[in-house]
């Protein structure tokens, strides 16, 4: 194994528990992925083409996938872009069939996309997502506080349904009391005794997802409405479909 | 289900879900705060198959490995150590030998003490069942439980079929050597083979069924009795016709004793060889008086110890006494 190889595998191992070192692996190894995407696409790909994007999160899939038995890591990684962009092709051909609503018309030369009305409000809707977008960076450096980031969150989020139920018992609980969020804000600790005793699920459940269980509780607290209304199936105790 | 993007970053971004799940997806140009409805979310089964396949190829592997070291090793017990066949010995030591498939004798048992002795004696343990059944039986005869001539019932309790026939055909050729004789049994069909031995052992006269004639011993006999029993012997005649029995000397009519030649109470009568002929034999009308007749049996070769037999059934009968049947002292009977 040369040494080139071996800074890379070496790249990699420290790519996947660091955010930073994933982004800027994947920037240096951007003309790789743009080559295995043009092999893919029998073109050079755009920056604003979809596939490019499908490639860079399939890289960064190889990355947190990697492991030294199987093989040489840009081997590897190119065979996780090669079946991501075939994934994404199938998804796509079950949508092909339909009118494009770019079609124009022969007679009077406009396109579809035009005659159809726009019910949207694009106005209000760039103000909806402006606010979003001021409550997720409220909500991500309160976060900070607590020593966790969203990667962290993504990461250490339930995947079961089982668990996910046990964390929104405990959530609603804790919901329901707000002198437990208080305490919670309070100390920055998770009151995780106090919520298995109320809720009346399993601790150690609730432990294994104790970052996951911070940034929901700081949702349930004041200021973060439409985070909070994102999620009212959860709160509420029902299940969205 | 919608998504709301969280955090996006250079290769992936950070979505939440309705339900409250964060996940990674495909960073498709998104901007926080956006709401999607169609990402590409990572799959979560990287770690959970590689997990999988490894519990998965340890359970293969140990249970390849159990059952690699388990068959041969039950093979072997199951050949050596495993009761195949048990031959009984049914003298007064009744030693029982029980056999592996290969014919080889595990060990011995026995009920008896004597069958206890012979086992401390003779070291058989291993040896071959003919072997062994050899010296089982020299022991015997050294000791004195069994002695020439005499009969040696041997019971068979076999797997199947085959080993039966193999242990007996084997045993029916060695022991007689001994100068004993040997009757073979299977265990696993006791009633065919005891009809048999019954059947064997019975006078040539005496294998068919035949019902006995009632005995009316008392009064409670008699009356049923009179009603048509469902297997009464029948005369030998097959007409209808009731049966003269001619008597080789002529009848004698016993006249009634005087009070004082009376028998005592507690003694039984002595009944006259031969019965009076009588119209009313096989009349089954009159059943007051007239008793079923035991079956006749003429110009038949009785063996000597039934014609006694019969005689003896015959002066017990109280019915056919006719001097004492007026008598007052006859209901004692």
């Amino acid at each position: 194994m040369n040494s080139e190889a071996h800074e890379i595998i070496l790249r990699v191992c420290r790519a996947k528990d660091d955010k930073t070192e994933a982004d800027r692996l994947i920037s240096d190894y951007m003309p790789f992925i743009k080559a295995e995407t043009a092999k893919f696409l029998n073109r050079p790909p755009q920056q604003s083409d979809d596939e490019l994007s499908i490639a860079m999160f399939a890289f960064y899939e190889a990355i947190r996938s990697y492991s030294k038995l199987r093989g040489a890591f840009l081997k590897f990684a190119a065979l996780q872009i090669k079946n991501r962009l075939i994934d994404y092709y199938r998804k796509e051909k079950r949508n092909t069939g339909g009118i494009s609503l770019n079609i124009t018309d022969e007679d009077e030369k406009t396109e579809l996309i035009d005659t159809i009305s726009d019910s949207r409000d694009d106005f209000s809707e760039n103000e909806m997502r402006e606010a979003t977008k001021q409550e997720i960076a409220e909500l991500s450096a309160q976060m900070e506080d607590f020593g966790v980031s969203f990667t962290d969150i993504a990461e250490n989020s339930p995947k079961q349904r089982r668990t996910l139920e046990i964390c929104g018992k405990a959530v609603r609980y804790a919901r329901n009391n707000p002198q437990l969020l208080a305490d919670f804000l309070r100390t920055k600790r998770v009151p995780l005794a106090a919520l298995a005793e109320g809720a009346d699920v399993e601790r150690k459940t609730l432990e294994r997802h104790r970052r996951y269980l911070v940034a929901m509780l700081l949702i349930c607290t004041n200021g973060y409405e439409i985070m909070r209304g994102h999620i009212m199936q959860v709160l509420k105790g029902g299940e969205s479909r | 289900m919608k998504y709301i993007v969280m955090e996006c970053c250079k290769g992936y971004a950070v979505l939440m879900d309705e339900d409250g799940r964060y996940v990674f997806a495909a960073n498709l140009n998104y901007e926080v705060g956006q709401t999607v409805t169609n990402p590409v979310i990572m799959s979560q089964q990287h770690k959970n198959r590689s997990t999988f396949i490894k519990m998965t190829r340890t359970a293969i592997a140990a249970a390849a490995c159990i059952a690699v070291i388990a068959l041969p090793c039950y093979g072997y017990y199951a050949k050596n150590f495993k009761t195949c066949s048990t031959v009984t010995l049914a003298s007064d030591t009744s030693i029982s030998m029980n056999l592996n498939s290969s014919g080889k004798v595990i060990s011995l048992e026995s009920d008896t003490e004597y069958g206890e002795k012979i086992i401390e004696k003779v070291d058989i343990k291993g040896k071959d069942k003919v072997e062994a059944a050899n010296e089982i039986v020299q022991a015997e005869i050294s000791e004195g439980y069994i002695s020439a001539g005499d009969t040696v019932d041997v019971y068979i309790d076999g797997s199947n079929s085959k080993d039966y026939e193999n242990i007996k055909s084997k045993l029916e050729e060695e022991l007689p050597k001994h100068h004993i004789k040997v009757n073979i049994h299977d265990k696993k069909h006791p009633a065919v083979n005891d009809d048999k031995v019954k059947n064997e052992d019975k006078l040539p006269h005496e294998k068919t069924e035949t019902p006995a004639p009632p005995h009316p011993d008392t009064e409670a006999d008699i009356k049923p009795a009179a009603t048509k029993p469902v297997e009464a012997p029948k005369p030998p005649v097959k007409d209808n016709k009731p049966i003269h029995v001619v008597p080789s000397e002529p009848a004698e009519i016993p006249v009634p004793p005087a009070e004082g030649d009376l028998p005592p109470v507690h003694e039984k009568p002595i009944k006259p060889e031969h019965q009076p002929p009588s119209d009313n034999i096989g009349d089954k009308d009159n059943k007051q008086d007239d008793k079923p007749a035991p079956p006749v049996k003429e110009n038949v070769d009785i063996p000597h110890h039934e014609k006694a037999h019969q005689q003896k059934n015959t002066i017990i009968e109280p019915d056919i006494v006719v001097p004492l049947a007026e008598h007052p002292d006859t209901n004692i009977f």
